[in-house]
């Protein structure tokens, strides 16, 4: 009995050791998904000067999802420290200005909009509210 | 019980079900493929592989051809069942590189389980290769089978080691999350009808905490042992079931999609192609068939 459990689960129990001593290296992964909630989470989008949103799927290709996760790679990158809105208006001008370059290298060609501005919305709870915070992270003219 | 038990693992170890949960696999893995290599544009942060080995020259206009052409020729190779030590090892490779190329961009897709189960098959394959009498019918989908569960329990583990025992009775700070995820097809879409939805259900998970609570922990014990799955064929299959219910769950209050992780467990727990084509054979020889003959 314990034999067969153990044929039975052994390769995946190695796959299991090597990602606990690996990490984060392509095919083995901790998973670390919503392993924490920390009172802040973070959102991204694009609007014209006006604040009306460009939506990813029709101006570019890269979905709302997808930017996060570039934000935060960016910013480990830079050293950026993330989270609870500490990310200095310099910090988050350089990452909004990275972030922009790479949305715009792949754009649709329905985008008219002279002037483009990404938003970095910070969302937290207060008493038993979710709060959403609203920032301009970078601004920028754009060639049609 | 041990007659039936046996007929579980024949079923399991048959070529329709094998070619059914080979055809899955490759349904699942080319569009997930081709859509990192349509967004790998650099590699500006290079992690895993990338950070050894550049493989920018493969993502040149010429580079990408040979991409393309190594990508079908290997599918073709595995689903015709030819060369098979060299067809999973094929794919393997593509995969590790392309998805790492891809999170060398900065996007993460939670695709490791993804190459790590041609990992495993081409693992099954060589040990058969070297090892005639290894019984790679089994074990190509049974160590697969196990990579799934691993991948699951280490979900659970940094879920753990992060929040640790409390992890379930953040039920009100999960309702951050939610809001994120809606406000992120709002902004995909621009239809306000998520922001408006993703309120109502980051309200309920606020008001509701003791119910989040059950739901979260039933969530945490599941993953965390999936392991149980792979004792027991039928196990496996409740165990597929029960987690693809947690993933609709998970789509329906958060937005979030069922994710890759999700795909290759449904083929390797459930395998549903094999299924639906059983049922279309029995619908076919109880119906139609009986029509057509004189």
């Amino acid at each position: 009995m314990f034999k067969s459990i153990l044929r039975n689960t052994s390769f995946g129990l190695g796959y299991l050791l090597l990602c606990l001593f690996l990490g984060e290296m392509h095919p083995f992964s901790l998973l670390p998904m919503y392993d924490s909630f920390p009172n802040w989470a973070y959102a991204f989008y694009v609007s014209d000067k006006q604040d009306n949103l460009l939506p990813n799927n029709k101006h570019f290709t890269i979905p709302a999802m997808d930017l996060a996760h570039n934000y935060y790679t960016i910013c480990e990158d830079q050293k950026i420290n993330t989270g609870y809105e500490r990310e200095t208006k310099e910090e988050l001008n350089k990452a909004g200005e990275i972030m922009l370059e790479k949305l715009l290298a792949k754009r649709a060609n329905t985008l008219t909009a002279d002037t483009i501005q990404l938003h970095r919305i910070c969302y937290s709870l207060e008493g038993d509210s979710v709060i959403a915070h609203n920032t301009i992270m970078y601004e920028r003219a754009i060639g049609k | 019980m041990k007659e039936q038990s046996a007929n579980n693992r024949d079923k399991q170890t048959t070529e329709p079900y094998w070619v059914c949960l080979k055809l899955s696999v490759v349904f699942i893995w080319i569009p997930v493929m081709l859509i990192m290599i349509s967004q790998s544009v650099a590699c500006p942060y290079p992690v895993g592989i990338c950070k050894l080995i550049s493989f920018s020259p493969l993502y040149s206009a010429v580079g990408k051809i040979f991409l393309y052409a190594a990508l079908l020729v290997s599918c073709i190779f595995y689903l015709l069942e030819k060369r098979m030590v060299l067809a999973t090892l094929s794919l393997f490779v593509l995969s590790c590189i392309i998805i790492s190329y891809h999170e060398s961009n900065g996007f993460f897709f939670r695709a490791a389980s993804l190459s790590a189960v041609l990992g495993a098959q081409f693992f099954a394959y060589a040990i058969h290769y070297f090892k005639p009498q290894f019984d790679v019918n089994k074990f190509r989908i049974h160590f697969g089978v196990q990579i799934i569960a691993a991948s699951y329990t280490l979900a659970a583990i940094a879920k753990l080691k992060a929040t640790g025992m409390g992890w379930a009775d953040e039920g009100g700070l999960f309702s951050i999350q939610v809001m994120k995820n809606y406000s992120y097809l709002y902004y995909d879409t621009g239809s306000s009808s998520f922001l408006e939805h993703g309120t109502e259900i980051a309200r309920s998970f606020i008001e509701h905490k003791e119910l989040v609570k059950i739901l979260l922990t039933g969530a945490l014990l599941l993953e965390l042992f999936c392991f149980a799955a792979v004792i027991n064929n039928k196990l496996r299959v409740v165990y597929g079931f029960a987690l693809l219910a947690m993933h609709i769950g998970i789509d329906m209050a958060m937005g979030i999609g069922v994710g890759i992780i999700s795909k290759p467990m449904v083929v390797f727990f459930i395998n549903p192609v094999y299924y639906i084509c059983l049922l279309g054979r029995k619908i076919y020889s109880k119906f139609l068939a009986a029509r057509v003959t004189p």
